[in-house]
């Protein structure tokens, strides 16, 4: 990363689920404040807002703050779809590393339990949207090639699930804390096949928050343990009217080259890994994407037992968007909290042994001729 | 002078369908006539160079079923329904809806483009090739 480099102090979010009685403010004032208390820096202190989210409407950002005391300073809003939460992340690093300010507050936020359930609701001004696409049919059709091409079969899949709610199980925060079987994912309700209900992110509410710092302010509040930022990247995609390989996704492989490369670090360097597995084949495309494999061996990798505890990566310590949840907005900032508290050594019975670095990775979107609109991936290395 | 600029009227539902000489109907999208670029549906502004140069380009009936899905929940529409990317020759991807037998497809295999007499639309299993 060029510039001064930037630190998470502070990280929290809210158990993600159904809080029907709770707004927008009501779901991220509690993380909003915890991670001020505990950053070391008053509200008054705060010289910047970036917030992600989705689904919450005007001025989102600022019906949060007003009720924390913080005031006056630049508040932005932030929409990218599922990468909603990462983009205010990347946005509030830059600027911090730009010199534009010295510390930052992180939100995101989305509260998917207003739309009742069911598939989430895509712009119909898409011409694909208003042919019946929803998010479930794209990643199935992914779902169709990878067992087409791939040495795959269903169970594999179901795997996929199965690995994350068990990660889920151990997290107080998660969704879904029941473990699955295989025979229970297969025998869920089928949703787009070949995907089944237990293949599918749940729809929920949820809010996390980060505070982020310069390196002079994190040395001037004693050099607290947190995460130093060594990577963050935002990419938007390609956009293709023809034929486009649906297991090699362009945009996450893109954002990954960069971050690594931004990092000065490799997929083997990495302890743990959030990555997007809103479906079940998701993880395993990603596994190739993100260069924890070659192409053509994630279901060899998942078989393995490498990207669990034991493993050379832990993916989804959290249980993922699969287990934990996916509020769409909070998603990205919720990925970090979590690799905060595992780089932090907070994270309990679900602790990856000695983590130092993580990476986090976010995609975003469903329109005509992209992969996905948006792509956030960032690279955390543990500092005390 | 300054000329003025007009919004695309892109909500509008694009004319799709187009009859060859010999009666049959077909698919029609676009291609530039300065860089090539080929897209369906039909558009009125390139999208790889922004000319707006553009011819209509008929389909292929034929095209090769890239993978696809039925659809048991959706936000959107009644279900079940199929949904396939079909591959035409000229180069565009369709997002289509495939008739028939919801689970009577492969991935891979030719489909055809199926019009009803309503004007609408699907792909159903090409029974013309066997290639």
């Amino acid at each position: 990363m060029n510039g001064t480099s930037v630190h998470v102090v502070s990280a929290a979010m809210i158990p993600m689920g159904r809080h029907r009685e709770s707004s927008y403010t009501g779901l991220a004032v509690p993380p909003v404040a915890d991670a001020l208390r505990c950053s070391g820096l008053a509200a008054t202190q705060i010289e910047s807002v970036y917030c992600g989210h989705a689904f919450g409407g005007m001025l989102t950002g600022q019906r949060i703050v007003k009720e924390v005391g913080i005031s006056d300073i630049p508040v932005v809003n932030v929409d990218n779809a599922c990468s909603g939460g990462a983009t205010a992340l990347y946005e509030a690093v830059h600027a911090l590393a730009r010199g534009e300010h010295d510390t930052a507050l992180v939100v995101g936020v989305d509260k998917l339990s207003q739309f009742g359930g069911g598939t989430l609701p895509l712009v119909t001004e898409d011409w694909e949207v208003r042919q019946g696409m929803v998010m479930p049919a794209l990643y199935a059709m992914r779902a169709r090639r990878y067992l087409h091409e791939r040495d795959a079969t269903v169970d594999d899949l179901a795997m996929v699930s199965v690995k994350a709610r068990r990660h889920g199980s151990r997290n107080p925060y998660a969704q879904y804390r029941k473990e699955v079987t295989v025979d229970e994912v297969l025998a869920s309700k089928p949703i787009a096949d070949p995907l089944t209900l237990l293949q599918c992110c749940p729809t929920g509410d949820g809010a996390a928050a980060l505070v982020v710092v310069t390196d002079d302010v994190w040395e001037r509040l004693g050099r607290p343990a947190s995460l130093r930022v060594r990577a963050s990247v935002l990419h938007s995609g390609d956009f293709q009217a023809g034929f486009r390989n649906m297991l090699r996704p362009e945009i996450t492989y893109r954002s990954a080259e960069q971050a690594y490369n931004q990092a000065g670090l490799g997929p083997d360097d990495l302890d743990m890994v959030e990555l997007h597995d809103a479906f079940s084949v998701a993880e395993l495309v990603y596994y190739e994407a993100l260069g924890l494999c070659k192409p053509g061996e994630s279901t060899d990798l998942l078989r393995s037992g490498g990207t669990t505890y034991g493993g050379s990566t832990v993916v989804n310590p959290s249980g993922g968007l699969l287990a934990k949840g996916h509020p769409v907005g909070a998603s990205g900032a919720a990925q970090v909290v979590e690799a905060f508290w595992q780089l932090t050594g907070r994270a309990g019975e679900r602790q990856v042994p000695d983590a130092r670095i993580a990476l986090t990775h976010v995609t975003g979107g469903g329109i005509s001729g992209l992969d996905h609109g948006a792509c956030t991936v960032h690279v955390f290395e543990r500092a005390s | 002078m300054t000329h003025e600029l007009l919004p695309l009227r892109d909500l509008v539902e694009p004319v799709v369908l187009s009859t060859a000489e010999d009666g049959t109907p077909r698919l029609v999208g676009s291609r530039c006539r300065h860089c090539d670029a080929r897209a369906f549906p039909r558009r009125t502004v390139c999208f790889g160079c922004l000319g707006s140069d553009l011819e209509d380009m008929p389909l292929s009936t034929s095209g090769r079923l890239y993978s696809y899905s039925t659809v048991r929940v959706s936000a959107s529409r009644e279900v079940p329904y199929t949904l396939g990317y079909v591959d035409l020759p000229e180069g565009p991807r369709v997002l289509a809806h495939l008739a028939g037998e919801l689970d009577g497809y492969t991935v891979d295999q030719r489909v055809r483009l199926q019009v009803a007499a309503d004007g609408s639309w699907a792909f159903g299993p090409d029974t013309e090739v066997s290639a």
